[in-house]
């Protein structure tokens, strides 16, 4: 890893040297912020906190075209859409969602089947993070593994100093992106990474919310039939913004469009907080109510996932609490978890 | 066969037979795949499924009803219940239809060699493990098997599925079938208390009490009643069910009322499936993935999971 140093007015001058690539930046978008292909340098507005939906969908968009295809009299026309994806950038990215990446690559890649277009999106993929200063109310990544200061996943990670970035280069794809841009980086001093570290250290110190995960996962299996869940999905309104905005959520829909003789196959986003999600064709419903819907969301998150793959399936990030139009808090939901008596099984 | 899970394999229908009528009928497709390369590639084991594809409809999850002894054609059984199995039914012979897969894991029919084979279906359940059935009765297979018992159950005589096949094997010393239906409809289409013929009713509350006629192989009755009834003997035995969730329940009951062990029971279980390769999230159970992990479980494997099915 190298580490470098650029001013602050050299940035645009930076993104705009980026060439070959589709580059997502933070931009405003009425009072929020929203990943979006640059256009003009300009655009970017790198002191934002967090971007309203997570620039996961670079990777695993919301709605992805997985194949043309056409009838013919002995078998199918099929075109293959993933030899056109192209090379994306993910700049200025938070460490709580380029971990959400990490995340989805072991629902993804592992395992018997390989996802092949997330497989290609994400190799042609350079993330450049950077770090967190001024976490909102509702963050708490450093309770769930990630952090502001993580660097994690990235190929570049950025830190904005007074007065400019570092810019450390961690990764070959990190090497390459900035290969034409090496003219504005300067070195970096000692008094620039004591910097970074004392942000590091204020950063941390401003969480207010904290969550102790610790033996969670038992406790939660041990209460599994307790009405503690009912209570806490008692204002559920089914709408599934926690799921749609969660860095790390990937169910998903196949849905065909066209007629009988060609079409598109396309897979979309889906919801756990949907009946339609998990009931059979008979109409029995495994998940019946949003008891069970909003259940399976916390254990999924917080069980499942650590069970299969080792790590957390929330990287507290805090956007569904934000944007819970019922105030169902995923924090409060877990510590509570401790309190609840024994069921009788 | 591309490196794409995703992509469908062209396959030609071959044959369709209705099997079951009703507001909810059930039709079997044959079908055989266009490319030799597939055909080689694709290989079945009682238990797997596969996703059907629709063109311009969608995908359903259907599991493999035929034999791996079958190596020309495929056989699903499919209940039309929505928009993909509709269009599905409306096939024809010599229509495209796209199959990819074999998905899932399978029986451990190796494991059972040596062992009497009793085999419980109730309505559509029939449909995975007729693979079995066919598999174990083909006269390959045969002599690594003991003694083999089909029961099946659906609501009408006109609901059993597989009855051509069910009923040839009814006439013949080996195996031994019994069926059984819930109720038959009379002359004037409706629920006939009295229009038995051929199939006595049996006490429900106390069916493991009746004595069966010799020669005797239809009754009305449930399926749980039918097992109570017929009283397999769990003696180096593997009980194999499947059917509505309700159906199971009661018949693994029962079955272990006989004896059984948790590990001598097996099931299949299905959620509902959109990709098939334990991606796109909804049928776990748990932890577990059907699609990937399932979707066949043996009894002690079923009561560890979560109760969420």
């Amino acid at each position: 890893m190298t580490t470098y140093k650029i001013s602050k007015d050299k940035m645009n001058e930076l993104l705009s040297s980026i060439k070959g690539y589709d580059v997502y930046v933070p931009t405003e978008l009425g009072d929020k912020f929203q990943f979006k292909v640059m256009k003009d340098a300009g655009d970017a507005k790198l002191g934002y906190s967090q971007s309203a939906k997570p620039p996961k969908d670079v990777i695993f968009p919301q709605n992805e075209v997985l194949m043309n295809y056409k009838i013919q009299p002995n078998g199918f026309d099929v075109d293959q859409v993933i030899d056109s994806i192209g090379k994306f950038v993910i700049f200025g990215i938070r460490n709580c969602d380029s971990r959400a990446l990490k995340y989805l690559d072991t629902q993804m890649l592992n395992g018997k089947y390989v996802d092949p277009y997330y497989a290609k999106r994400r190799e042609n993929t350079t993330v450049v993070g950077l770090a967190c200063n001024t976490p909102l109310y509702n963050c708490f990544c450093k309770s769930v593994g990630a952090g502001p200061h993580h660097k994690e996943g990235h190929d570049v990670h950025l830190t904005e100093l007074d007065d400019g970035y570092l810019v450390e280069i961690i990764t070959d794809k990190g090497k390459e992106l900035l290969a034409n841009s090496m003219s504005l980086l300067a070195g970096s001093s000692d008094a620039d990474a004591s910097k970074q570290a004392e942000l590091k250290q204020a950063c941390e110190a401003k969480f207010v919310r904290k969550l102790d995960i610790k033996g969670n996962d038992k406790r939660m299996l041990d209460i599994f039939e307790s009405d503690y869940w009912r209570d806490v999905s008692d204002g559920c309104i089914g709408c599934g913004i926690c799921t749609l905005l969660c860095p790390t959520c990937f169910c998903f829909d196949i849905q065909d469009i066209g007629s009988r003789k060609e079409g598109q196959r396309v897979r979309v986003w889906d919801s756990c907080q949907y009946p339609e999600y998990t009931m059979h064709a008979s109409s029995h419903n495994p998940r019946p109510g949003k008891k069970e819907r909003q259940r399976q969301r916390f254990f999924h998150k917080y069980v499942y996932s650590y069970k299969n793959n080792q790590m957390l399936g929330c990287v507290g990030c805090g956007r569904c609490i934000n944007q819970c139009p019922t105030q169902i808090d995923i924090i409060d939901v877990i510590e509570g978890v401790k309190n609840v008596k024994e069921v009788d099984q | 066969m591309s490196d794409n899970p995703y992509e469908p394999m062209p396959a030609r229908v071959i044959g369709v037979s209705m099997e079951a009528g009703g507001i909810r009928p059930v039709k079997k497709i044959q079908v055989a795949f266009v490319n030799e390369e597939d055909k080689n590639n694709f290989k079945n084991v009682p238990g797997n499924c596969a996703i059907l594809s629709m063109i311009g409809q969608g995908e359903s999850m259907i599991s493999i009803t035929s034999p791996p002894t079958e190596k020309d054609f495929l056989e699903f059984a499919i209940m039309k219940v929505g928009v993909v199995t509709t269009a599905l039914h409306e096939l024809e012979v010599g229509d495209i239809v796209g199959v990819r897969g074999p998905y899932g894991n399978a029986f451990p029919i190796d494991d059972w060699k040596g062992k009497d084979i009793v085999i419980i279906g109730a309505g559509i359940g029939m449909a995975p493990i007729r693979s079995i059935y066919n598999y174990i009765l083909h006269p390959d297979n045969r002599k690594d098997f003991g003694k083999v018992t089909l029961m099946y159950g659906a609501r009408t005589p006109n609901d059993l599925s597989f009855k051509k096949e069910l009923f040839e094997y009814e006439d013949q010393a080996d195996p031994d079938v019994f069926l059984c239906i819930d109720w038959k409809f009379g002359p004037n289409g409706m629920m006939d208390e009295d229009a038995q013929e051929g199939w006595p009713r049996i006490n429900m509350k106390d069916a493991g009490a009746t004595v069966i006629p010799p020669g005797q192989t239809r009754f009305t009755c449930f399926v749980p009643q039918l097992v109570e009834m017929i009283k397999p003997s769990p003696e180096n035995t593997i009980a194999i069910t499947c059917g509505p969730p309700i159906a199971i329940k009661f018949i693994t009951q029962n079955l272990s009322k006989l004896g059984f062990d948790d590990e001598q029971i097996f099931t299949t279980m299905e959620n509902r499936m959109k990709c098939g390769i334990g991606k796109c999230g909804r049928c776990n159970i748990g932890d577990v993935f059907v699609c990937v992990d399932g979707p066949v479980f043996n009894y002690k494997q079923v009561k560890e999971l979560l109760p969420e099915y």
